[in-house]
């Protein structure tokens, strides 16, 4: 005798309660309109079963999405971790409390034995390599990561990262391949890949989970940036008398820093580079494998670019002024770069690389989530891509890195902005310096790019801007106190020459 | 031979390097001496030190501080005799303080008899005992250490007619190690000495005793040969001794001096410090968990000597030449600072004079896994002196008082070997012993709190090490742990207020109890556990089992 999820009444309907209150689930704004299992593997048995779900999620586009869910359906109702989703009794009279714990450590402990049971049933889990599940407990114990944007992760024995993918996506996923990828080649600046964990229904995968070296000790980039910031401006907050300073002695106070990035800077550059090359390499075995840009790749830059710029350019909002006044320059510059003969390569790239996915621990700098942008389908994030894609991404986070701080520190309407937003924009031009000339410091990354010096200046800018275009279609919606942060990127690139 | 398992007092030690020179005279000439130490053995002992180091005190032409030995049975006259330094030893352990020093093992003075006789013929019996050639062109790989003074580890001799070697100053030829005779005449100084009651030695510049063409002439194995050679003897001979290595290199080729536990049972760890003062700059502790992370395990029994600041520059040979110049930019802004590799400044200038971070730096040291060793002065927060030559800026006489020489000589001002620190803020009118024994809230009274709470819980002493992830970069937070008891230090290296948020897993359920106060702080659940730390603030906490 087993559990019949369809005995317990309602429970899909809670858990289409519940799923908008999870940090993870992605399509808060679009439903969810029902949710059903599409496939149902128990990992663990009566008395206390527990199921791995591979829910489908109505959208009101009309559209599926599909999560994975970690069902604990516990007899006894022990105040454990997690919320409850949905209490009650079934036909037999046996009373239930449902929990979703997919990153527990005891579901991860009872997927071991789905794992080795092998594929006898109709949905089933396959690990790479064989026996890689071996990793999912420890005598040590383990933990749950706290918040995430888009998983939900497990540590083990402070020695292993259990990373479970909440959008189930088609395998391979592009993180699982290029995290592998690079660990075949021994690239040293990431968390080494341990395994992989797929769940097989129905003649379907999805990628389930990632297996990897867990990175103890470690700080993220855009932490280390707010922290070498707080230490420049925290003393010229007392000073700050509303005068603007001379750009000099910004650049000075910077380079003199005591808490300074600039170390950083070079070597995340530095890394950066290495990283492409790596990724570019024939040894890594990715598909496709490197290429040379087509004209219709830098069209699609151009393209992609002008877009954002026409939707954005139809948004009521006085405080985009400044892109209308420049409306012509960047589509000048989008233009040009659209028209590009000879822009380098296009690679296999990080995809969604800023300062929040790099992580700095006692052995250096690491990149993390090869994800891309979780949201877009695993096709298109797998598309090869200008490495200047990935630069352009950290070089703006470096940007975003000043103007948080700023506001951290200031509201940006205070008089004391005006001396502090120099200082601000000094740090991130002389960061934004260091890391770009590390990055191509190596004559094998030198050799990815557009040959040309402005060209690839060129192709970088337009990239730049195309992200910020990004940024601030974003911050219009979500966040619109920040627009200001794309809209000065955007200024600041369009005016010639300038870094 | 003993059964007697060895005690490894040295795990559990605070000691305090002293420079008999600065110390206190006694006798008015102007010059710190033993009987003037034994006259402030009190004072060592009020504060809680259990060994004190000395700095060379055997006889000397002093052209480097000492370290240049003219007759290693003797003592230089300027500190007193052979029968002082008897009774140093006598009226120490007396109080339940070990006494070691430093001894030279790898050159003399050019003054020496050995040294003298060698170079007075080719066919001089001694001739052999040092390192001779017709052409500056051997050893080509070894480095010049003294690059502020020296161009070449050769110096060409007149009266010899040939060259002779010597790693460091051109007055300080090397020993050859090669050579039996030389090897059983080091030996029995060393008998002589720790016969005498020395509780250990300090073995300076060790890496260097032997030479091999095609080598950099460092951590040679023949060099390890023969240190493993003394320590049998001193085990044998004279048990429950320790020697103390001093090789600045970095910790993985340190770790060959403990051999097997066979060799040194401490060695320095010169890294670790300039790194506290940068990742104290840069307000994260990356440089410091960095180097901890490179540093191996050593043999049981062995121990790690820890310190913030020496009678030597703050040496910069172990950082990265990147590091070095960002070093000189934040902790040398007078280029007078600046020597040979390193800077020549005290704890408390380095440190701007602050208050906390002389404290959270006090606390590192007697926190962090080693044998805290503390520099004469700095207890009282003393200045340095950037005018004087070479390292005699951070040997002034020990500040005692507000009187005349700042307490330490009846000799007339002009008499003294040093002038004292006479500046409103580190001079001794307002930065002595005295005054800083009056006040309940001075930093001598701290320290002296701190090194109490220390050697109350032999966790601090032999404990393992464990770093805790702490979400907050600005925050170095560790666990001590032996079968007894549990130790979470908690610091922050920012001069900003810092929330902290550490993983503590393993700790689940335990009631952290603040050593100094006794304070119970809230238990640890499962989720992170948070705390608040103020500028340069740090925590101890011992970790009790819940209620």
């Amino acid at each position: 005798m087993t559990l019949e999820l369809d005995q317990l009444p309602q429970l899909f309907a809670e858990i289409a309660r519940w799923l908008p209150g999870q940090r993870w689930f992605g399509h808060k704004a679009e439903g969810p309109t029902f949710v059903r299992p599409r496939a149902i593997l128990w990992v663990s048995p009566l008395p206390h079963p527990r199921a791995l779900v591979l829910a489908e999620v109505g959208l009101d586009s009309g559209t599926v999405a599909a999560y994975h869910l970690g069902l604990d359906f516990d007899p006894a109702g022990s105040p454990e971790a997690g919320d409850v989703i949905w209490e009650g009794t079934d036909p037999q009279e046996r009373r239930w409390s449902v929990r979703e714990v997919l990153s527990q450590p005891a579901f991860s402990r009872a997927l071991i034995g789905a794992a080795r049971s092998g594929s006898a049933e109709a949905a089933h889990l396959v690990v790479t390599p064989a026996g890689a599940e071996e990793h999912l407990t420890s005598a040590d114990g383990a933990r749950a990561l706290g918040l995430e944007q888009s998983n939900s992760s497990l540590v083990v024995g402070e020695r292993v990262l259990v990373k479970f993918y909440r959008r189930a996506w088609p395998a391979p996923s592009p993180e699982v391949e290029l995290t592998s990828a690079l660990t075949r080649v021994g690239f040293p600046a990431i968390a080494p890949a341990l395994g992989s964990m797929e769940l097989e229904a129905g003649g379907d995968r999805t990628t389930l989970g990632l297996i990897q070296r867990y990175l103890a000790n470690s700080t993220e980039g855009m932490v280390l940036a707010q922290t070498s910031l707080r230490d420049l401006e925290g003393d010229l907050l007392m000073e700050a008398d509303g005068d603007v300073p001379p750009p000099e002695r910004c650049r000075r106070a910077v380079l003199q820093q005591g808490g300074s990035f600039l170390p950083a800077a070079r070597e995340l550059g530095h890394l950066t580079g290495a990283l492409h090359l790596a990724l570019a390499s024939p040894a890594s075995g990715l598909k496709p494998p490197a290429a040379e840009m087509e004209s219709s790749d830098v069209q699609s830059i151009r393209d992609r670019g002008l877009q954002h710029l026409e939707r954005l350019l139809q948004v009521r909002e006085p405080r985009l002024e400044p892109l209308r006044v420049r409306a012509a320059d960047v589509r000048r510059v989008l233009v040009e770069a659209g028209s590009l003969p000879r822009a380098g390569s296009k690679i296999r790239v990080h995809g969604d690389l800023h300062l929040g996915q790099v992580v700095r621990n006692d052995e250096g700098w690491h990149f993390l989530d090869f994800e891309g942008r979780p949201s877009e389908p695993p096709a298109l994030r797998r598309q090869l891509a200008s490495p200047l894609r990935d630069v352009a991404g950290m070089l703006r986070s470096l940007e975003y890195a000043a103007a948080l701080a700023l506001r951290q520190q200031v509201h940006p309407d205070e008089a004391n902005a005006r001396t502090l937003s120099p200082y601000g924009l000094a740090w991130a031009e002389v960061m934004r310096e260091a890391f770009w000339l590390a990055y191509w410091r190596d004559p094998g990354v030198l050799a990815l790019l557009p040959p040309a010096p402005e060209d690839r200046e060129l192709l970088l800018r337009a990239l730049e801007l195309n992200q910020c275009l990004y940024e601030l279609e974003y911050e219009i919606n979500f966040r619109p106190d920040w627009i200001e942060i794309p809209l000065e990127g955007i200024v600041r690139l369009v005016a010639a020459g300038s870094w | 031979m003993t059964s007697r398992e060895p005690s490894r007092w040295y795990q559990d030690a605070v000691m305090y390097e002293v420079l008999v020179r600065g110390f206190y005279d006694s006798n008015g000439d102007g010059i710190g001496d033993l009987p003037g130490l034994t006259s402030k053995l009190d004072y060592l002992n009020w504060l809680g030190v259990d060994c004190i180091w000395l700095l060379p005190v055997f006889a000397s032409p002093l052209r480097d501080g000492g370290y240049d030995i003219s007759d290693f049975y003797a003592i230089h006259p300027d500190y007193g005799t052979v029968e002082d330094f008897r009774e140093l030893i006598e009226a120490a352990h007396a109080r339940g303080i070990r006494v070691i020093s430093d001894l030279v093992m790898n050159h003399t003075s050019d003054l020496h008899p050995w040294f003298q006789e060698a170079r007075s013929s080719p066919t001089s019996p001694k001739r052999d005992w040092y390192l001779w050639s017709d052409t500056n062109s051997r050893y080509r790989q070894a480095r010049v250490i003294f690059v502020d003074t020296e161009t070449s580890n050769w110096t060409w001799d007149e009266v010899a007619g040939a060259y002779y070697w010597h790693r460091f100053f051109r007055h300080q030829p090397d020993l050859n190690y090669d050579n039996p005779e030389v090897q059983e005449a080091m030996l029995d100084v060393i008998r002589y000495w720790l016969g005498m009651g020395l509780d250990g030695l300090r073995l300076d510049a060790v890496p260097y005793l032997f030479e091999r063409e095609g080598t950099n002439c460092e951590n040679l194995p023949e060099t390890h040969q023969y240190l493993k050679r003394v320590r049998a003897v001193v085990d044998a001979e004279f048990p429950d001794r320790v020697l103390l290595a001093e090789a600045n290199q970095w910790p993985r080729d340190v770790r060959a001096y403990y051999g097997e536990g066979d060799e040194c049972q401490m060695c320095f760890h010169f890294p670790l410090m300039p790194r506290m003062f940068m990742a104290l700059r840069q307000e994260q502790r990356y440089p410091i968990t960095e180097i901890l992370a490179d540093t191996p395990a050593i043999p049981d029994g062995c121990q790690w000597g820890l310190f913030l600041r020496n009678h030597d520059e703050l040496t910069l040979e172990m950082v990265t030449d990147t590091e070095r110049d960002y070093m000189y930019a934040e902790f040398a802004a007078d280029p007078r600072m600046k020597l040979n590799l390193g800077i020549r400044r005290r704890l408390a200038p380095l440190l701007g004079n602050g208050r906390r971070q002389m404290e959270l730096f006090i606390a590192l040291l007697l926190s962090l896994p080693g044998t805290p060793i503390l520099y004469y002065g700095d207890e009282i927060g003393m200045g340095d002196n950037v005018y004087v030559r070479d390292r005699d800026g951070v040997r002034t006489p020990m500040q005692w008082n507000a009187d005349r020489c700042g307490g330490f000589s009846r000799a007339d001002f002009a008499q003294l070997y040093l002038p004292p620190l006479m500046d409103p803020v580190y001079g001794y009118q307002a930065c002595n012993v005295e005054q800083q024994q009056r006040s309940e809230s001075s930093l001598l009274q701290w320290v002296r709190r701190f090194v109490r709470v220390r050697q109350a819980h032999p966790v601090f002493g032999r404990g393992d090490f464990t770093i805790v992830e702490v979400n907050n970069p600005s925050v170095f937070a560790f666990v001590r742990s032996s079968a007894d008891e549990e130790v979470l230090c908690v610091n922050n290296l920012s001069r900003f207020a810092q929330p902290a948020s550490l993983a503590l897993p393993a700790y689940s359920g335990r009631s952290p109890v603040e050593l100094v106060g006794r304070v119970p702080f809230p238990k640890i659940g499962r989720s992170p556990y948070p705390l608040t730390l103020g500028p340069h603030g740090f925590y101890w906490l011992r970790l009790e089992p819940g209620s």
